[in-house]
């Protein structure tokens, strides 16, 4: 039997927001210990981020050794082991669990395997009772679907069983043009699938700037992926082989043929099974409500992630597990939580997408007066040098003061190059700052002071 | 002496709010100045310690005369200027990515005057500072100087107690949001004027009284109008009005605003300047607004409406028309036109001719909107018109000229959904 003095902290699920935040606690001296139902990493490490970007790799790489030719690089009988491709990614995912073990043991972290629940006092896993001072909710969300969408795991899947899936489909619709929808998108195209993306709104990557999905779905149309945005799934046929989903637009509706459907609708929050009602956590549509430090409405119990919306961001979860951990250790100032406008979101798919901040539309909506500068890499000797000239770099900035209010990338490596933004927004540096930066040349990352350039009235390159 | 208007000839130090021996950081308040215009404040560009002042209170200097001297940081406070200092450029040193450009306003015309405050001369290798070592974002840097808040005041709560945005934003609202006033000399007490008796003129309004008289003599004006049906552009303004938020206070000046803007990029020769042998044209789109206060006129800036949004210019104009309603310009808030808009709309005048405000080439002057009946489409309909006037200088604008900017005007308000997109 365990009891209340057991450990200072307790945290339910072991996904980046939950051993981020465990490994702080116990370098804060807090006596830590993990509880997770399924394996360490949680979704980003095992059924998203890490696996799917091991395939996007080796789209990515397919996909340039097949446009070689063009560039003097000869190579013939090219073809694809898609379940090579796959086992590979399994074996990233198993190295990636195995990693955040390790972590946990070097940190004198106690791991719990099984489901945990809200008690007094703590938490029960299994019928084992652990006594914590402070809980964190870190279990994080699933794959939703819509109805009529049934996920069979053989012809309707999620992004969850398409990770694991070794056989490549002929065709595939995807219903969702977010993040996922076209991250799979990319990945089917690229190895020889009839891909169409349903997107309900009127641009891809809704939620982000529009010049960004409006730009992605241009170059999707060059790869020969069809894109149907501002049409809605209807309904779902089953056939002998594969399925015809209906979809309608303001032209009226179809139905598409396809051997695979991929639903990519967004995520549910994990919130049920945990005790929250006992417990008197409040929640809203699933989520559970959290104030700026992370705090839940019971005391002691502290939720991030996922499970609290609206990021869904892997390194948001992590940055919140700072926050509250920081937090409950007494080093954390009250209110000094996570600015979502410097959380970066990336896509991975080719161009790559990746934004810090205010969307150009969402800054004129607050009132901000602007200085907006968009910069093509078509320009940028780089990027024609390596023959990545997709894309831009968007920078949207206060007028008067030069406050980097947005950054908005589509590209080749962008995901990368935006972290200087994220840092950017983070220091308040200004755009005078971006411009006084010596980037050096030439790289992909002058896009982005050539864009604040632009965006001053004071463009060199363009 | 600094040029804090752009018909400023000459300054007087009202007072002097820095000492000899003090310290002055960037964007510190060091004088106050009265000029042809208003009492303006005028700030450090610079750092370091106030050696000497060279014009006293209550004496006046020509614009670019050496006011005082500054010493940098580790230089003796005692130091004697240079010699040759006072042949010098007013200030050696530009602030670092301050938007104005340190170059002669007539070379960079259109671009925004250089405004030189005190001279700086190079000093030793520079001690890190007080000032400068105060730990704050670029951006909290930028706004404190915006609003003359001495960092030193601010508690940082960023990371390792960084001065942050919400930190100055945070002083400032604790402060009223206002710039701090500094003590004025007392206004002398106004006499009633009696009949038949003599009025002194405000300061105002006697350089108006030079400046238009001056007009007059030297400028051949020559006048254009044309009338311009306005029930599009009313239209536009109840469906924006409507749309609150970003329009909130839209009126018609700030639609004829945009359309002067857009107008003048079309015909560029009306936004230019007679520069004895040459035509200056500008290459931003600034326009002066006569602007009607206590004691006369004043005309502040509304700038790029060629292309800012409308909603920024609503945003501007609001602004300027409050700091002039308060009688606290900022400090640029009256330089940099490069054309006029006279508009008296709101009272019952058909229309006018505005007298140009120099050295500009071109001033609009706008009538009010009247209901009247109109043939369209051989009928007789109610339309409502509006006569605009256009003065010119008749040195470098011909008429041909003034009459495509009616054109382009006309056009862009008679189907005004340009200035919009």
């Amino acid at each position: 039997m365990s009891g209340a003095g057991d450990y200072d902290l307790v945290v339910l699920g072991a996904g980046p927001g939950g051993y981020v935040a465990a490994i702080r606690a116990a370098q804060l001296g807090l006596r830590t210990a993990v509880v997770e139902r399924d394996r360490p990493g949680g979704v980003c490490g095992n059924w998203g981020c890490i696996p799917s970007k091991a395939i996007l790799a080796d789209a990515a790489l397919f996909a340039e050794m097949r446009g070689g030719a063009r560039r003097g690089i000869l190579a013939d009988n090219l073809r694809v082991d898609y379940a090579r491709v796959i086992a590979r990614s399994r074996e990233v995912a198993d190295r990636q669990a195995k990693g955040v073990e390790f972590l946990f043991k070097k940190n004198g972290i106690a791991y719990h395997h099984g489901a945990g629940r809200l008690e007094r006092g703590g938490v029960a896993v299994d019928g084992e009772r652990l006594g914590a001072r402070f809980v964190l909710l870190a279990s994080g969300s699933r794959e939703q679907t819509l109805p009529g969408l049934e996920i069979d795991g053989e012809v309707v899947l999620t992004s969850r069983e398409a990770l694991e899936r070794p056989l490549l489909p002929a065709s595939v619709v995807i219903v969702g043009g977010g993040a996922v929808g076209v991250e799979f998108a990319y990945i089917y195209a690229t190895f020889g699938a009839k891909v169409t993306v349903v997107e309900m709104a009127e641009t891809l990557l809704p939620g982000m700037d529009a010049d960004l999905g409006r730009e992605l779905a241009r170059a999707f149309a060059r790869q020969g992926i069809d894109v149907l945005t501002g049409h809605r799934y209807q309904s779902l046929v089953g056939r002998e082989r594969g399925a015809g989903v209906t979809v309608a637009g303001a032209d009226g509706s179809r139905t598409l043929e396809a051997a695979l459907v991929l639903v990519a609708v967004g995520r549910a929050p994990l919130s049920e099974d945990l005790g929250l009602d006992e417990a008197g956590v409040r929640t809203e549509k699933g989520f559970v409500v959290v104030d700026a430090n992370m705090r839940t409405s019971a005391e002691g119990v502290y939720a991030i992630g996922d499970l609290v919306g609206p990021l869904l961001l892997a390194h948001a979860a992590s940055a919140q597990g700072m926050v509250a951990v920081e937090t409950m250790a007494g080093r954390r100032a009250e209110g000094q939580g996570l600015d979502p406008s410097r959380v970066p979101a990336c896509i991975y798919c080719m161009p790559e997408v990746a934004a810090v901040g205010l969307a150009e539309a969402e800054a004129r909506a607050r009132g901000h007066e602007l200085r907006v500068g968009k910069f093509p890499f078509r320009a940028l000797g780089k990027a024609m040098a390596s023959g990545h000239t997709d894309g831009f770099v968007k920078v949207v900035s206060e007028a008067r003061r030069g406050e980097i209010l947005g950054v908005h990338m589509i590209g080749a490596g962008v995901t990368d190059l935006i972290a200087e933004a994220g840092l950017a927004r983070t220091l308040e540096a200004t755009a005078e700052d971006l411009v006084a930066t010596v980037h050096a040349h030439p790289t992909m990352a002058e896009a982005l002071r050539e864009a604040t350039l632009v965006a001053r009235g004071e463009g060199i390159n363009v | 002496m600094p040029k804090l208007s752009d018909t400023m000839e000459e300054g007087k130090i009202l007072k002097w709010l820095k000492h000899p021996g003090e310290r002055v950081t960037i964007g510190e308040i060091i004088a106050e100045v009265e000029t042809d215009k208003a009492n303006m404040e005028l700030e450090a560009y610079d750092e370091g310690t106030l050696a000497e002042v060279r014009v006293q209170e209550g004496e006046s200097a020509p614009v670019g005369a050496v006011i005082a001297v500054l010493a940098a940081p580790g230089e003796g406070a005692a130091a004697r200027p240079a010699a040759g200092a006072e042949k010098a450029p007013p200030l050696a040193k530009a602030p670092p990515g301050a938007p104005r450009a340190a170059a002669p306003a007539k070379a960079e015309a259109g671009r925004e005057p250089f405004r030189p405050t005190v001279v700086r001369r190079p000093g030793p290798a520079e001690s890190p500072g007080d000032a400068a070592s105060v730990k704050a974002s670029p951006l909290a840097r930028r706004i404190a100087h915006d609003h003359d808040l001495d960092l030193a005041q601010v508690t940082g709560t960023g990371p390792g107690g960084r001065i942050v945005q919400k930190d100055v934003e945070a002083a400032l609202a604790a402060r009223g949001g206002l710039p701090p006033v500094p003590a004025k000399p007392a206004a002398p007490v106004e006499p009633r004027p009696a009949a038949g008796s003599r009025v002194e003129l405000s300061r105002i309004r006697r350089t108006t009284a030079k400046r238009m008289g001056e007009s007059k003599r030297e400028i051949p004006h020559f006048y254009a109008s044309a009338e311009i049906a306005m029930d599009e552009a009313a239209r536009l303004k109840e469906a924006l009005a409507a749309l609150e938020g970003e329009y909130e206070g839209l009126t018609y000046t700030h639609l004829v605003l945009k359309a002067v803007g857009l107008a003048l990029t079309r015909v560029p020769a009306l936004n230019a300047s007679y520069d004895g042998d040459a035509m200056v044209l500008h290459e931003a789109v600034n326009i002066g607004v006569a602007t009607a206060v206590e004691d006369g006129l004043v005309v502040p800036v509304v700038r790029h409406c060629d292309r800012e949004p409308l909603a920024a210019i609503v945003r501007q104009a609001r602004g300027l028309l409050e700091r002039a309603r308060s009688g606290r310009f900022a400090s640029d808030d009256l330089t940099g036109a490069t054309f006029t808009l006279s508009n008296l709309g709101m009272l019952p005048v058909t229309e006018f001719a505005a007298v140009i405000n120099p050295p500009q080439a071109a001033i609009l002057a706008v009538g009010t909107i009247r209901e009247t009946p109109v043939v369209r489409e051989g009928q007789i309909v109610p339309g409502r018109m509006m006569t605009v006037t256009v003065s010119c200088d008749h040195r470098i604008i011909d008429g041909v000229l003034a009459g495509r900017f009616l054109r382009e005007l006309k056009g862009l308000l008679e189907n005004p959904l340009a200035l919009v997109l």
